[in-house]
């Protein structure tokens, strides 16, 4: 089974001749995009959902102004600050939860994540999404979510540790997406780490962005 | 400038203003007496309920058709361009309009209605508000007349922001905080309403009917989430439009 499918899909929509990483920072496509993920993982599981839109708006009004703050000048660390961004919004999401469960079905096995944790599996589909298309429309490159994604007891620490720590949401997604994260300091974005790692089986990007391949940079 | 008071725009104003004013007045009073009724006739005994109850629909009733049927005409004849051109409308082609401070208050009228509503489910926003096409006409008026040709669009649609609040263009017969939605009261309602209408005049548009209204409920939101900014920033007009430009980019 692919990788990728383990998670609800969404096909997102992009305005012509715009980036999809300036669309996602922007308050509409966020909301509408959001509202697909809902929409996917609530045909996939049979639970309904109600969205709070003030909280939602708040979770990205915090977001946006969050990732202004700290986003990198130098576009080559755009890349690497991608990943870094869909954990702040997954954070960002947990931390206000915009979902409320309307509806579930009779029987559902908490063995399951999207049954474990209904809202924070649209969070986390949601943001790995995005990150997801962010670097195939705007990098060209493609990351294999982990196999961590649909172990049950990763998902009872992601939680556990995630209302303990908010910031180990943006460890976590790393986690899901396949990539190594950041225990000790996750919430800083530590472009140095982030772009080796990301550049670590994505050799076509290092001659892409121009830069010494890793036997080089040493 | 074109805000010129021409002699169309006179006409506007001393015929159709007054006339769709004063129809929405009737109406309004109308579903507050219907309301009132219907609250009184519950009391009554059974014999005299159900024919009193009847005759307090058939009045209100009456009173809607005859409103509906006029204000069908006053557009239809009168202002269907103004009606045409308020579905699209934006503050830069608002400002630029001969006939600008029409088109901003029906644009307003509209917006406001659908804002009150999304904001204040519970409430009959028909019922409860009276929201007035004229003074927000004179708002416009009175900001334009501020208007300096070298400020951005932002610190005028500022100064709109504040004088449709200070001219009272959403009017309620409630006390100031009887009417609360979940979250706000009437006075945070009428603020909130009005800095998210400015929003979303301010806004890059995509002029698909389903996607202006989602658009209006975004500055709704937005403007929900940063109440405090907007209650800070008073009726300073640098200080509204700021807020507006800065939001206006991330909608």
């Amino acid at each position: 089974m692919d990788k990728l499918q383990n998670i609800p899909s969404v096909r997102f929509n992009v305005p012509d001749g715009q980036s999809f990483r300036k669309s996602v920072q922007r308050l509409r496509w966020f909301k509408s995009t959001f509202e697909e993920q809902v929409q996917a993982v609530s045909i996939r599981t049979g639970i309904d959902y109600d969205t709070n839109a003030q909280i939602l708006t708040s979770c990205f009004l915090q977001w946006v102004r969050a990732i202004e703050k700290i986003k990198p000048s130098n576009p080559e660390d755009r890349l690497a600050f991608v990943g870094f961004a869909a954990g702040k919004m997954l954070k960002e999401l947990i931390v206000n939860d915009p979902l409320v469960l309307n509806k579930t079905p009779k029987v559902m096995d908490l063995d399951f994540p999207e049954y474990f944790w209904p809202q924070g599996y649209v969070y986390v589909s949601y943001c790995l999404n995005v990150r997801q298309f962010i670097l195939q429309q705007d990098f060209h490159t493609q990351e294999q979510n982990s196999d961590s994604i649909d172990e049950i007891r990763t998902w009872w620490s992601f939680k556990e540790n995630t209302v303990e720590v908010s910031d180990y949401a943006i460890s976590y997604l790393d986690l899901f997406a396949g990539e190594e994260p950041n225990w000790n300091s996750p919430g800083q974005f530590n472009r140095k780490r982030k772009l080796e790692q990301f550049l670590e089986g994505h050799d076509s990007l290092t001659a892409e962005l121009e830069l010494p391949k890793k036997s080089d940079r040493h | 400038m074109q805000n010129e008071y021409t002699f169309s725009a006179f006409v506007f104003d001393n015929v159709v203003l007054v006339l769709k004013e004063g129809l929405r007045g009737v109406r309004h009073l109308s579903l507050y007496a219907r309301s009132l009724g219907l609250r009184v006739t519950a009391h009554l005994p059974g014999f005299i309920r159900r024919p009193t109850r009847s005759a307090v629909l058939h009045v209100d009733h009456l009173a809607e058709k005859v409103e509906r049927r006029t204000s069908d005409v006053v557009h239809h004849y009168l202002d269907p361009e103004i009606t045409r051109d308020s579905e699209t409308a934006t503050f830069a082609k608002i400002l630029i309009r001969e006939n600008a401070a029409v088109l901003f208050a029906k644009t307003t009228y509209d917006n406001l209605k659908i804002t009150l509503e999304y904001l204040s489910p519970t409430l009959e926003v028909n019922d409860k508000f009276f929201i007035s096409e004229m003074l927000s006409a004179c708002a416009y008026r009175k900001s334009a007349a501020h208007f300096n040709a070298f400020e951005k669009d932002c610190t005028k649609a500022g100064f709109l922001v504040a004088q449709l609040i200070r001219q009272g263009v959403i009017r309620t017969r409630k006390s100031k905080n009887a009417v609360k939605s979940s979250e706000l009261n009437v006075i945070q309602l009428v603020k909130v309403s009005c800095f998210a209408h400015m929003l979303w005049l301010v806004i890059a548009r995509e002029y698909l009917p389903e996607r202006e209204r989602d658009l209006l409920y975004a500055c709704c939101d937005l403007s929900v989430v940063i109440f405090e900014q907007i209650e800070e920033a008073g009726d300073d007009p640098q200080m509204l439009g700021e807020l507006l430009k800065v939001h206006a980019e991330i909608i």
